[in-house]
């Protein structure tokens, strides 16, 4: 009987059914990513595609694999300084479930892919400097339990990352400003922060009839370097150079130079143990005495490489921009440029724009210049 | 004497330059940056190069993205490994150009057991950009104890009599180039510097750190 049965099921299938259902479909592994369809990229839209995943089954099957592909997906979605969305990620693993129970669980790494995954989730939120709260200590608490490693892990960043994230002395906010010319404007207060004095103008290169290029100049010089550059031996030539970068986190941007004559720097080879011929002492000024303000000898600008007059970005880095540079300075309060020679070390034409990361902010800079 | 900076390199000639050994990821086939070493056009040295945090498809190297110059060890007659002693200073003092990006900082202190090897202290060198030179004094009671570039729970001071290397390294995760011009190197004793360790060396509960 049964090896009637057996013979009419192997007959009643045709014989090459199986090999010609392989045949006919794709041979290629499959994977479903959820985040793949989604045609607007953004926090919404990622923090959906997390509540669907929640919502689709009770075990939420496959949450450590959900989780890396998520992790890989933040920078499209824009979310990788986002805590929200790390939170949300966190949320995705079971509470409870994880917490060991006895003292060999704990020891012996309970849940060692879940535990991985989750301290590779932490150390993303680390490399993208964003900071978790006691929300996010209590959530991993309940999820993996005091012993868990992603606790230590967790310990570890709130204790080393509030000391190093506002250890810079030159801070910037937290979100740089979209707008390059904002941008050129921090960059150029931080180089010129040696001399407090310093006034940041913003020219528009308008105001030369000349000039071909119509965009805008920051232009950084103090009252100090207003004077170097009015001292200028009349024989030797100014030096335009560059274009430099400075780098504000990752946006870049290039700034030139005007650069005055070496001045000698000053020496005081007196020797302070010869008591042979003592100076009066000094008086104190408006009572004592006649003493004037004791003469500073070099100024911050005065290096060995050259005077540094001005700094200044434009908004093209283009020759055309920076000879309107020097018209506009001569303009607002260095009538000495008209005599003076200015040499333009400028390689080659630089690109048609600031070097930037960001293509938005370029594309936002082009309209501005039309 | 106080207050006055005793230099441990001065970067002025060829001969100096050679003292430090230049390494970037590359080298090592673990990804795409370069760097060098050079006399810069202000006659001091320049350490620059290019910045890639591209990740070779080798499946195994996860990151990358590093560029670092280094002493070389410093010897005694016939080869003999020998150590910085700073024991008299507690100041680090570097005259440096740089371009807007932060540099790290590494000093290497000799131990005896192989697991010390890649003991590095740590600090954040920040560099303001643009034409100026600016002076960076760092105590050295600040810097980071790490071991392979992971800071560790259980931290300690540096042995100062053991200092073996000193480095500085870049890898802000910005790719890009990167230029640092150093004029010089050196030591200071502050005597209104009181701090020994900057971090906190008090006992913790068991078995949840330095495990």
């Amino acid at each position: 009987m049964a090896t009637k049965i057996l013979r009419t099921f192997l007959r009643s299938k045709p014989s090459n059914y199986i090999t010609k259902r392989y045949e006919s479909k794709e041979k290629s592994l499959i994977t479903y990513d959820p985040f793949w369809n989604k045609s607007k990229k953004d926090k919404s839209s990622y923090l959906e595609v997390i509540k669907m995943f929640e919502g689709r089954d009770i075990r939420r099957r496959g949450h450590v694999e959900f989780i890396y592909a998520a992790l890989k997906q933040m920078d499209e979605f824009g979310v990788k300084k986002d805590l929200e969305a790390y939170k949300a990620l966190i949320d995705v693993l079971p509470k409870g479930k994880f917490i060991p129970t006895n003292i060999f669980q704990a020891e012996f790494m309970h849940y060692p892919k879940q535990q991985q995954c989750a301290v590779d989730l932490l150390e993303q939120m680390e490399d993208n400097g964003v900071i978790p709260d006691t929300e996010m200590e209590q959530m991993l608490l309940n999820i993996f339990g005091r012993r868990g490693i992603p606790l230590r892990k967790f310990w570890r960043m709130m204790y080393w990352m509030p000391k190093f994230k506002n250890l810079s002395p030159w801070l910037l906010p937290e979100k740089l400003p979209d707008n390059t010319l904002d941008l050129a404007k921090m960059a150029i207060q931080r180089i010129m922060s040696v001399d407090p004095t310093v006034k940041i103008n913003i020219y528009q290169t308008e105001e030369i009839e000349a000039s071909i290029d119509k965009t805008w100049i920051v232009s950084g010089q103090s009252e100090t370097q207003k004077s170097l550059l009015a001292e200028q031996n009349q024989k030797q030539p100014l030096v335009v150079k560059g274009p430099f970068d400075v780098y504000m986190r990752d946006q870049v941007v290039t700034y030139f130079t005007l650069i005055g004559e070496i001045r000698p720097e000053h020496k005081d080879n007196r020797d302070i143990d010869d008591v042979s011929n003592i100076d009066n002492p000094p008086g104190i000024p408006g009572y004592i005495g006649s003493t004037a303000i004791p003469t500073i000898y070099n100024t911050v600008h005065e290096q060995d490489d050259g005077t540094i007059v001005a700094i200044c970005a434009t908004g093209t880095s283009s020759r055309d921009s920076l000879l309107s540079w020097i018209r506009l300075l001569e303009k607002y309060g260095n009538p000495s440029l008209s005599e003076l020679a200015v040499i333009f070390t400028l390689t080659s034409p630089s690109s048609s724009d600031m070097i930037t990361q960001d293509s938005q902010v370029t594309v936002d800079d082009e309209k501005r210049a039309e | 004497m106080l207050r006055e900076t005793d230099l441990l390199w001065c970067f002025n000639k060829q001969s100096v330059l050679d003292k430090f050994v230049t390494t970037s990821d590359s080298d090592h086939n673990e990804g795409f940056s370069t760097c060098n070493l050079e006399i810069s056009k202000a006659g001091r040295g320049l350490f620059h190069g290019t910045l890639d945090t591209r990740v070779p498809k080798d499946g195994r190297i996860k990151k990358a993205g590093y560029c670092s110059m280094r002493s070389q060890r410093i010897r005694k007659s016939f080869k003999r490994d020998a150590t910085y002693d700073w024991t008299l200073y507690n100041t680090m003092v570097l005259k440096v150009r740089g371009d807007g990006r932060s540099y790290l900082l590494n000093i290497s202190c000799e131990g005896y057991h192989d697991i010390t090897w890649n003991d590095i202290y740590h600090y954040v060198l920040f560099t303001r950009g643009g034409p100026y030179w600016q002076i960076s004094k760092i105590p050295i009671s600040k810097f980071v104890f790490g071991s392979k570039g992971r800071l560790q729970d259980k931290q300690t001071r540096m042995r100062l009599d053991k200092v073996t290397h000193f480095g500085i390294a870049c890898g802000d995760k910005i790719p890009g180039k990167f230029n640092l011009e150093i004029e010089y190197i050196g030591l200071e004793f502050d005597p209104n510097h009181e701090e020994e360790f900057a971090y906190e060396m008090y006992k913790t509960e068991k078995y949840i750190v330095g495990v």
